[in-house]
């Protein structure tokens, strides 16, 4: 990425600030805590357990350096709110790294419905079905033990369903939850599956969020689509998708060894299809910290995402009372 | 001459299950002859991922068995299933999250994780390769032996790993050591070396989801008392010669049991090989190795990023 250095970096784990270290950066300590007071740095990146956000991101915040954080901003809404008003105090930049955004398909069918072809969408659905922190990696190392306690996950699969809910507000502006059912098919103290019926507050749209961290699929494999049902026709991003991943890296591949060939920059990650949109989101965050702008993401857009995970975890708690105390309701 | 049976169960629910179980360990002509205080079970929990996939043991086989000891065998014996840390996951989770801790509640039975406690170390030869293999005392204490595990083709993201993953490769689990993947560079050897030290009383064999190129319902349960010849059954129903896997003819070279010779009981095979179509290895483990060195080389010449994943 052109005119920025990565100046310092922050590991527990020895083996990645070796890394770190192998690719160039001159600082690396083993506490965030000595980063953010030590390192002078323009922004940091945040991308420590769910638990540690907020108060990585409190810090920094109040440092006076620009952030980017890994999504949730942090584990209630209250402390997203506080985050808020931190950051606005301080003017820094602060964006959450809400990067279903910028996946290709879904700024293709953002584009077309803000363009009003498919009329005014009745419905929507938003589909995420994968294996969440239980995805293999290919170097075989045991899922991070932090993922089994929901004290420090601060939710479930809805960590993934965020980004659907993010998705719906982006589209439609904020919504409410009308219903939500959560599941426990792998008997972990969270959620691995819930399906949510939401409505845009200010307009006629609905949506159905199903998510789930109970497939085994794996990447290239994706299950994730949005679905936007008008009342001139629908838009799916599965039109927008590679239909063959191999095929479509092969292309990418091919563009970029061109684009390098004749000088000229490459897009990176472009033959991944779905890691372009970290790329994409690093990119924005950077072009908003050069300029002083509001990034495209913004804490308060987070805010809108947790109070919407918390209605869904009121209400689903309600229903489970109501089964249980009336039986033969549900 | 060994034995192995195949059952199927018509209605996959948990009466059907054990009805399948039941016959298959019967007609598989096991009899235990023995006094029996502790019963060991070994499922197959490779993963998080639950046994509709194909990949683990289903909780209601390992349900069936603890029926059978209790209602056949001792109905005051103490029961446990056992499984170790790996690689990539932690038996304590795989417990919880695969149903066995449920079931051990609902049952009266003890989840036993083998990598932690006391272990015997022992040292092998096998093929002219030394083993070192480090094993729970408690395998060598128990009086019955069950080895539970799948009926499946392997992953194939080490290259390393052999076609099928039934019983004698279930029992490279029984060794307590967490980075499993050291041994990869040897599998056959390592499967041999602990199949030389434990052996089972019975092997029930979970097919009720088998897994060849996809996961496929067939409701089978294969029952015998050794665990090679189990293989060499299971290895017919996913479409390989059974000569053709490595540490099935390995096994077979260092006398833990006779590829030949083997009597089939129940289930005509013909039927299951159909539902289950054959695994082409050598053409994933190629197409592995091609993708991740043309992605390697595409990025080394653009200056483009490799994601986590892959790196």
């Amino acid at each position: 990425m052109d005119g920025v250095k990565v100046d310092a970096a922050a590991d527990t784990s020895e083996a990645l600030l070796k890394r770190a270290g192998a690719e160039g950066v001159p600082a690396l300590y083993r506490d965030y805590n000595d980063l953010i007071n030590k390192a002078e740095v323009d922004a940091f990146i945040i991308a420590l357990p769910n638990h540690l956000h907020y108060r990585a991101v409190k810090l920094a915040a109040e440092a006076g350096k620009h952030v980017l954080v890994e999504k949730p901003l942090a584990n209630s809404s209250r402390e997203c709110e506080e985050l808020l008003e931190i950051s606005r105090k301080s003017g820094i930049v602060l964006m959450v790294a809400h990067n279903y955004r910028f996946i290709r398909s879904v700024q293709k069918i953002k584009e077309v419905y803000d363009r009003g072809h498919i009329g005014e969408a009745e419905a929507a659905t938003l589909e995420l079905v994968i294996n969440g922190p239980f995805a293999p990696s290919f170097e075989p190392v045991p899922v991070p033990e932090w993922y089994f306690d929901p004290s420090r996950t601060g939710m479930g699969c809805l960590d993934s369903g965020y980004h659907l809910i993010d998705l719906f507000n982006w589209f439609f502006g904020e919504c409410d939850v009308c219903y939500a059912k959560l599941g426990h098919r792998y008997n972990l103290p969270y959620e691995d599956s819930a399906i949510l019926i939401v409505k845009a507050k200010h307009g006629p749209t609905k949506g159905i969020i199903n998510v789930g961290w109970y497939s085994r699929m794996i990447f290239p494999r994706f299950n994730f689509r949005v679905i936007l049902h008008g009342t001139e026709g629908y838009l799916s991003t599965d039109s927008y998708s590679p239909r063959n991943f191999y095929a479509h890296a092969a292309k990418e591949m091919a563009k970029n060894s061109l684009r390098r060939m004749l000088g000229l920059r490459i897009r990176p990650l472009t033959y991944t299809y779905y890691y372009e949109s970290y790329f994409r989101e690093l990119e924005l965050f950077l072009d908003s910290v050069r300029k002083g702008s509001q990034p495209p993401v913004t804490a308060e857009d987070a805010v809108h995402v947790l109070k919407t995970i918390e209605q869904a975890y009121e209400i689903s708690n309600s229903r489970e009372e109501l089964s249980n105390s009336s039986k033969g309701i549900c | 001459m060994s034995i192995v049976s195949v059952e199927r169960s018509r209605s996959i629910d948990e009466q059907g299950v054990k009805a399948a179980t039941f016959q298959a360990i019967d007609s598989a002509g096991f009899r235990c002859n023995k006094e029996v205080d502790l019963a060991v079970i070994k499922p197959n929990l490779c993963y998080y991922w639950d046994s509709t996939t194909g990949e683990t043991t289903d909780p209601r086989v390992v349900s069936a068995i603890i029926d059978y000891i209790r209602e056949r065998v001792n109905g005051n014996a103490k029961i446990s299933i056992v499984e170790s840390d790996a690689s990539a996951m932690r038996a304590d989770h795989a417990f919880l999250m695969l149903g066995y801790r449920k079931l051990a509640k609902q049952k009266g039975v003890k989840l036993e994780n083998i990598s932690e406690g006391e272990t015997i170390d022992k040292e092998l030869v096998v093929r002219n390769r030394r083993i070192a293999i480090s094993l729970s005392r408690t395998l060598y204490e128990a009086d019955l032996v069950i080895n539970a595990p799948k009926l499946k083709v392997g992953p194939y993201a080490s290259g390393q790993s052999p076609h099928i993953t039934c019983a004698l490769k279930n029992f490279f689990g029984l060794i307590s050591t967490q980075r499993k993947v050291t041994y990869h560079s040897f599998l056959s050897e390592t499967i041999v070396a602990v199949n030389k030290v434990i052996k089972p009383d019975v092997v029930v064999t979970d097919g009720i989801v088998a897994k060849g190129r996809y996961p496929v319902r067939l409701g089978a349960i294969l029952c015998g008392t050794n665990n090679l010849s189990v293989d060499v059954i299971a290895s017919r129903i996913l479409g390989y010669d059974p000569r053709s896997v490595d540490h099935i003819k390995l096994a077979s070279d260092e006398g833990i049991g006779l590829i030949e010779g083997i009597t089939l009981k129940g289930e005509d095979l013909d039927s299951l090989q159909i539902l289950l179509p054959k695994v082409n290895r050598t053409f994933l483990s190629l197409s592995w190795k091609f993708q991740l060195f043309g992605v390697g080389l595409y990025c080394k010449t653009t200056g483009d990023t490799m994601p986590p994943i892959l790196g």
